[in-house]
């Protein structure tokens, strides 16, 4: 199961943190594994200047992804993360066993 | 385009066989997060350890974590410290 945890402070995002396999299928073939893979990346993409702006950490092996802004956030960057945790919200209303969301604020 | 999607990048890529161990923790990501000779600005975050594998040097500071930090901006340099032991320092850039 892939859990996903955001951390909030107050209204800001402090972390978010995407690890684990999906486990909805075999390699090749996990589907929520692909939407979430793709979700992920898209954004990642999408942010403005993710070196100066975020500490990020990517590993392939394990299915990590961790996100953490250095400071304030632009209000770009926020759109396009309040739309990457929607998103990952919508996979796990229809596949709750194979992605599960964490928050805490 | 930065990053490259992988679509099965959370997907397991180990073979079907089940197995009772394999169960880990994430790794933490420890070591160095800043170079020797790099510029690095006040606040930045040098080493991430647990307990003190480096020793906070000139400029630096020690986290709750152990974590060694910068309080000044300038250039990295990690040094020997007395025989058997290693320190960070932050020197200011001229």
């Amino acid at each position: 199961m892939t859990k996903v945890r955001i951390v909030f402070k107050g209204k800001d995002l402090a972390s978010l943190t995407i690890k684990g396999h999906a486990g909805a299928g075999a390699y090749g073939h996990d589907l929520v594994c692909a939407a979430t893979s793709a979700v992920t990346f898209g954004a990642l993409n999408a942010i403005e200047d993710i070196d100066n702006d975020f500490d990020y950490e990517i590993d392939q092996e394990e299915g990590y992804v961790s996100l953490t802004p250095k400071g304030a956030i632009s209000e770009h960057d926020s759109v396009v993360l309040e739309t990457l945790i929607l998103q990952l919200k919508t996979i796990e209303a229809s596949y709750p066993s194979a992605i599960e969301i964490t928050e805490r604020k | 385009m930065k990053f490259i999607l992988d679509i099965q990048f959370f997907a397991s890529k180990k073979g079907v066989g089940s197995t009772k161990n394999g169960r880990d923790s994430a790794g933490r990501r420890l070591g160095a997060k800043a170079g020797d000779g790099e510029v690095v600005s006040a606040g930045s975050i040098l080493y991430r350890q647990r307990g003190t594998k480096v020793y906070p040097g000139k400029n630096v500071m020690k986290g709750g974590d152990d974590t060694l930090f910068a309080t000044v901006s300038g250039v990295v340099r990690f040094e020997r410290l007395g025989k058997d032991r290693k320190q960070v320092s932050v020197y200011p850039a001229e």
